[in-house]
């Protein structure tokens, strides 16, 4: 008996993988997707560091305590960055009135120092650092400069930024392996295409495990596809690749990569049990991998535009992307609701444990670049 | 030979169960083809899945090649071939990949299926398509490579749920000879699920009419043709499911 359940399971399992060779082309456009994203989110990010900020007055703002060391971080800030003159430069950030602080410490230094985490202020940091550091070097011996940030560590919001980009990353090529989720963890199927399965015979557990089987292995396959292309992309592409040592940049696209698939393959098991066999009528795969698609596309694009980064972005591709799956599937007169909530929630539990792995992982090198 | 007593099954939530098939009894014998004719909504598909073991039933047995549906599902799978209105295929495998792959999920060694695949396909006239995409194949041409695949195991028992219902009426034509061929059907259980009257007019050796899933009529074209005066099967047919819709509806 065991040994025809494996037989049978292997026979399914082999058919996902000759479906999903001839499935290329479409994982490829799929696995293309968040690459476009990414690419679109740094078209976005130049423009909003460089011209576009010139333009519409989205600068930085560091509050100084003198003018003086205001005008020197203004012209070393390549256009990205305003300074404000006040009183308590490190309370200004603490209430949003700026970005970015300077202020003298009690030894007679100067201490960087912000909470703001946005990629624009990320990128602001280092020229800010560095002009204050000229100041330091401009002050006169005797001054304990120690306090001072230093460019060498990396700004400290780096970490978090970095972080907080990952995880879009992780988000956005998850929406893109949602894309192809919803062509294989469909089953390739039509109702009919599962129901012509079922009635082989062959124990239905071992059919499943043979089917999820042989998406696990596509998955992984793509993972790997997607590791060269969108966990190297990242790393150039946000560029911030000069804060991360030799084993984080190897790491981290591990982390996102291992997340979608933890993601990929638990998601598109719920899909394939809310979706059909919860319904009892032997329609597994379509309809629930597909909610599940469209709800982790969705939570994405809610998850980007929440955390705040790149807003304009994320406002543009993903809750689209999201939305776009979610009429598509009303269309089809699908049912989508129950499957959505729960695949949500799983969702969320799933994002929640990545982040963290994430944050994790990056955690010593925050400590490290930390200036405050 | 498929024998049905006492069906009962019920869908939906507590508050909203209905009875979409409701004591049910018939029998399809061997080597005939048998119309289970009703209009939409009657439970001819929920029936056909219950004896396809793709839904359980709530009340009732089911005997399929003398197999239970509840108690020997794997046997009643072996034993069953099941079209479906939609044919449901892997657009990216070939009808040959996918029969040769159904052909060895269903225990048939690799020389076997090979031969079964020449013999059906040039049965059915599939043989020039054979190693193209099942994506790129007509309707027509999908729906035999649907029934390819639930004969290539050569089953005793045939079922077959409304499975000329999105073909055009060159391909239903195409699929109604092909039924009719006696070397397709040669000592099979057919059970032919339709809303038409004409096909099962045509085709059909026994009907049996469900209305609202209650049995209605039962018995060969003469004997139901026989219930009309004019002794006109259609009039019969449409007189008799009306009569039991009707008396299923409530009162106001």
């Amino acid at each position: 008996m065991k040994a025809e359940r494996t037989r049978g399971a292997t026979k399914f399992f082999t058919r996902e993988l000759l479906i999903a060779r001839r499935d290329w082309r479409a994982g490829l456009v799929a696995g293309l997707l968040p690459l476009v994203a990414i690419a679109v989110i740094g078209v976005v990010g130049i423009f909003e560091g460089g011209q576009f900020s010139k333009q519409a007055d989205v600068r930085v703002t560091v509050a100084v305590p003198s003018a003086d060391l205001g005008r020197r971080i203004v012209a070393a800030g390549d256009g990205l960055v305003k300074a404000k003159v006040l009183a308590d430069p490190a309370l200004a950030v603490l209430t949003g009135q700026a970005d970015i602080s300077v202020a003298e410490s009690a030894a007679g230094g100067f201490v960087v120092g912000t909470s703001a985490q946005s990629g624009k202020t990320a990128y602001a940091l280092p020229l800010v650092t560095a002009a204050v550091d000229a100041m330091r070097t401009a002050k006169p011996p005797g001054v304990d400069a120690t306090n001072v940030a230093s460019t060498e560590d990396g700004p400290a919001s780096s970490a978090e930024d970095l972080a907080k980009g990952l995880l879009i990353v992780l988000v956005l090529t998850s929406s893109g392996f949602a894309v192809t989720a919803a062509g294989l963890l469909a089953i390739e199927s039509d109702g009919g295409e599962l129901e012509a399965a079922l009635v082989l015979p062959v124990d239905r557990r071992t059919m499943l495990l043979g089917m999820l089987g042989g998406q696990m292995v596509v998955q992984l396959l793509q993972s790997l596809l997607y590791l060269l292309i969108v966990g190297v992309s990242v790393v150039v592409i946000a560029g911030y690749s000069q804060h991360l040592s030799l084993v984080q940049r190897v790491t981290l696209p591990l982390v996102v990569v291992y997340g979608e698939i933890l993601l990929l393959v638990g998601l598109g098991a719920a899909g394939l049990l809310l979706g059909g066999l919860a319904r009892g009528r032997g329609r597994a795969g379509a309809p629930g991998a597909s909610a599940v698609s469209a709800s982790v596309t969705l939570l994405a694009g809610l998850s980007v535009v929440f955390t705040g980064w790149e807003r304009t972005t994320a406002l543009l591709v993903l809750p689209v992307v999201g939305a776009g799956a979610m009429v598509e599937r009303a269309a089809l007169g699908e049912p989508v609701v129950g499957s959505l909530v729960l695949a949500t929630l799983g969702c969320a539990a799933l994002f929640a444990v990545a982040t963290q792995v994430v944050q994790r992982a990056l955690r010593d090198g925050a400590s490290r670049s930390r200036a405050v | 030979m498929i024998e049905v007593a006492g069906l009962v099954r019920v869908l939906g939530k507590k508050k909203e169960q209905k009875r979409v098939i409701d004591d049910l009894s018939f029998t399809a014998p061997a080597d005939a083809i048998t119309g289970l004719l009703g209009p939409n909504g009657a439970g001819k598909t929920t029936t056909m899945r219950i004896l396809a073991t793709l839904l359980r039933p709530s009340e009732g047995t089911a005997r399929v090649g003398g197999y239970s549906v509840v108690d020997e599902p794997l046997a009643v799978r072996r034993c069953i071939g099941l079209v479906t209105e939609e044919p449901g295929l892997h657009d990216r495998l070939t009808p040959r990949e996918l029969l040769l792959f159904a052909a060895s999920a269903c225990g048939l060694s690799s020389d076997k299926a090979e031969e079964r695949l020449r013999h059906l396909s040039a049965l059915v006239g599939l043989d020039a398509h054979l190693d193209t995409r099942c994506g790129r194949l007509s309707k027509g041409n999908r729906q035999k490579v649907s029934l390819v695949r639930a004969l290539i195991h050569d089953p005793p028992v045939l079922l077959l749920d409304e499975p000329t219902a999105n073909m055009d009426v060159l391909a239903t034509d195409a699929f109604h000879e092909l039924l009719l061929d006696p070397e397709l059907r040669a000592g099979k259980t057919v059970l032919l699920s339709s809303h038409s009257i004409d096909e099962v007019d045509r085709l059909a050796d026994r009907v049996v009419g469900i209305a609202a899933g209650r049995l209605a009529l039962e018995g060969t074209r003469a004997e139901i043709a026989a219930r009309d005066d004019a002794g006109d099967f259609r009039r019969a047919v449409v007189t008799i499911l009306g009569q039991t819709v009707l008396a299923r509806e409530p009162v106001l």
